[in-house]
């Protein structure tokens, strides 16, 4: 029996994820092969009650990351290195107990909702039997959404409102590692602040949030530690309190780069290259 | 040239209305920012100006032409979404031709790589799909822009590039822009002016 009850002590390591890599093969022409390598070389751990921000560019395989702690990676991947829940190998079997319980995800799309459902409906699925009314209800009044938008279809309700929908269906089960990959854009200033705070929330509570972002203040207002990744390769975890002034903290120049490009701070375009693509092709 | 909406009113069959009595107006080369809170009718006010939605009042206006316009929009949209605003049975280099040949120093000063070309919309990421949706949007007959929440989905670099080079593209071709965007620093950063929504 998984000892369910036993609250961990703060520091204790919750997941660790050990030189993570995932390719993809890809087929051109007839049968011809391309091996495409979006995560290189990716080691990360994540502690009970923390927030780990996980930053990047876009491409940098932050989203393949959350897939692959829930197993959900398609088909034609292939998958490398070691990952480790409360001490324990993660392997399929592992993942696909844990996953939508235990582990959840707040995924990144906003067509991550089924179009046919009506979006209070789908947050009572993820609750469970029983309380499921009632869970939905308050998470919409936590996430200030209307009552109304229950009744409500996912195209019926703004860019911003689903969002909160996809936050609520996550956390309405009890989870104890909770994926929030992107869960930010499109919020307004203030619905922005309101849910950063519930992740932090949920933090304090005991629970884990890996969050997947590209907004570097967001991280940086809940984060206790920030990982910055670039091409498949985790490049620095830093504590959240070293992104401040010129980044002169920081150890990695790319981490720097990112956060002197803030239109809060210099806005400024680094000259090489647009973002950094992994490219099995480009070496 | 001057892009106008007057007394713009849009509501979903007999639904509430999404905005009442909205006008704008924006000038070649003008970047202006739209922002509010999200439900507020931001998206709703970009696809009326982009002739996506026809108001149910009021009158959208191109100088003297007056909306449907016939043949290439002037003013072309660019979705918060791009996995929602590209076909996903098209391969790249198709979807990017649909507004006609492609501006080669465009596609290099987005970064757009030659071999994406052959790729499906799923095997690029979505600051790489973005990055199409701004190229096709960009032609010889693109008057005015609306971009719809473009880069919140981006990491810092790559929105900083994104908006150095829109703003210059329309500095330079007398492109005029709307920025609808939550981030009051962003628009702070690139607008000429700021029309704030308020609550209802």
């Amino acid at each position: 029996m998984e000892s369910k009850e036993i609250v961990a002590p703060r520091q204790e390591i919750l997941l660790e994820v050990r030189n993570l890599s995932v390719s993809f093969v890809q087929y051109e022409k007839g049968l011809r092969q391309r091996i495409f390598h979006p995560i290189k070389d990716l080691t990360l751990d994540i502690r009970v009650g923390e927030v780990l921000a996980v930053v990047g560019s876009s491409g940098s395989g932050k989203s393949l990351l959350a897939h692959s702690i829930l197993g959900i990676l398609p088909p034609n991947a292939t998958q490398a290195g070691e990952m480790i829940y409360k001490g324990v190998r993660l392997i399929p079997e592992e993942q696909k107990r844990l996953r939508g319980k235990e582990i959840t995800l707040i995924p990144q799309s906003v067509n991550y909702l089924d179009p046919l459902m009506k979006v209070g409906k789908q947050v009572r699925y993820t609750a469970g039997k029983g309380k499921g009314k009632i869970i939905q209800e308050s998470l919409f009044h936590r996430f200030h959404l209307p009552a109304t938008a229950g009744e409500k279809y996912p195209f019926q309700l703004s860019g911003g409102m689903i969002r909160r929908v996809l936050i609520s269906t996550a956390i309405s089960g009890g989870a104890q590692l909770i994926i929030a990959d992107e869960p930010t854009p499109g919020l307004h200033p203030d619905a922005l602040k309101k849910v950063l705070k519930h992740l932090r929330d949920l933090a304090d509570e005991g629970r884990s949030i890996l969050f997947i972002t590209h907004d570097l203040m967001a991280a940086r207002s809940i984060a206790d530690r920030i990982a910055v990744m670039n091409a498949g390769v985790t490049l620095e975890i830093a504590e959240a309190e070293k992104f401040t002034g010129k980044g002169e903290g920081l150890i990695h120049p790319y981490s720097r780069a990112l956060w002197r490009a803030l239109p809060e701070n210099e806005f400024f375009p680094v000259a090489d290259d647009f973002g950094d693509e992994c490219e099995s092709e480009r070496k | 040239m001057r892009l106008q909406g007057e007394n713009l009113s849009f509501r979903y069959e007999k639904g509430p209305w999404v905005i009442r009595d909205f006008s704008v107006t924006i000038e070649s080369g003008e970047i202006l920012g739209l922002s509010g809170p999200s439900g507020q009718g931001k998206t709703t006010i970009a696809r009326l100006l982009a002739g996506y939605e026809k108001p149910n009042r009021g009158r959208i206006t191109i100088d003297d032409q007056v909306y449907p316009i016939k043949g290439f929009h002037p003013v072309q949209y660019i979705a918060q979404h791009p996995e929602r605003a590209v076909n996903p049975r098209w391969r790249m280099g198709d979807i990017l031709a649909e507004t006609g040949e492609p501006d080669l120093a465009i596609l290099e000063e987005l970064g757009i790589e030659s071999h994406w070309m052959d790729r499906w919309p799923g095997e690029l990421s979505g600051g790489e799909l973005q990055r199409f949706c701004i190229a096709r949007a960009i032609t010889s007959g693109t008057r005015f822009l609306i971009a719809d929440e473009i880069t919140t989905m981006l990491d810092a670099i790559t929105q900083a590039r994104i908006w150095h080079f829109l703003t210059r593209i329309c500095r330079e071709r007398s492109i005029g822009l709307l920025v609808v965007s939550h981030d009051p620093t962003l628009l702070g950063r690139i607008c000429d002016n700021i029309v704030e929504l308020e609550g209802k």
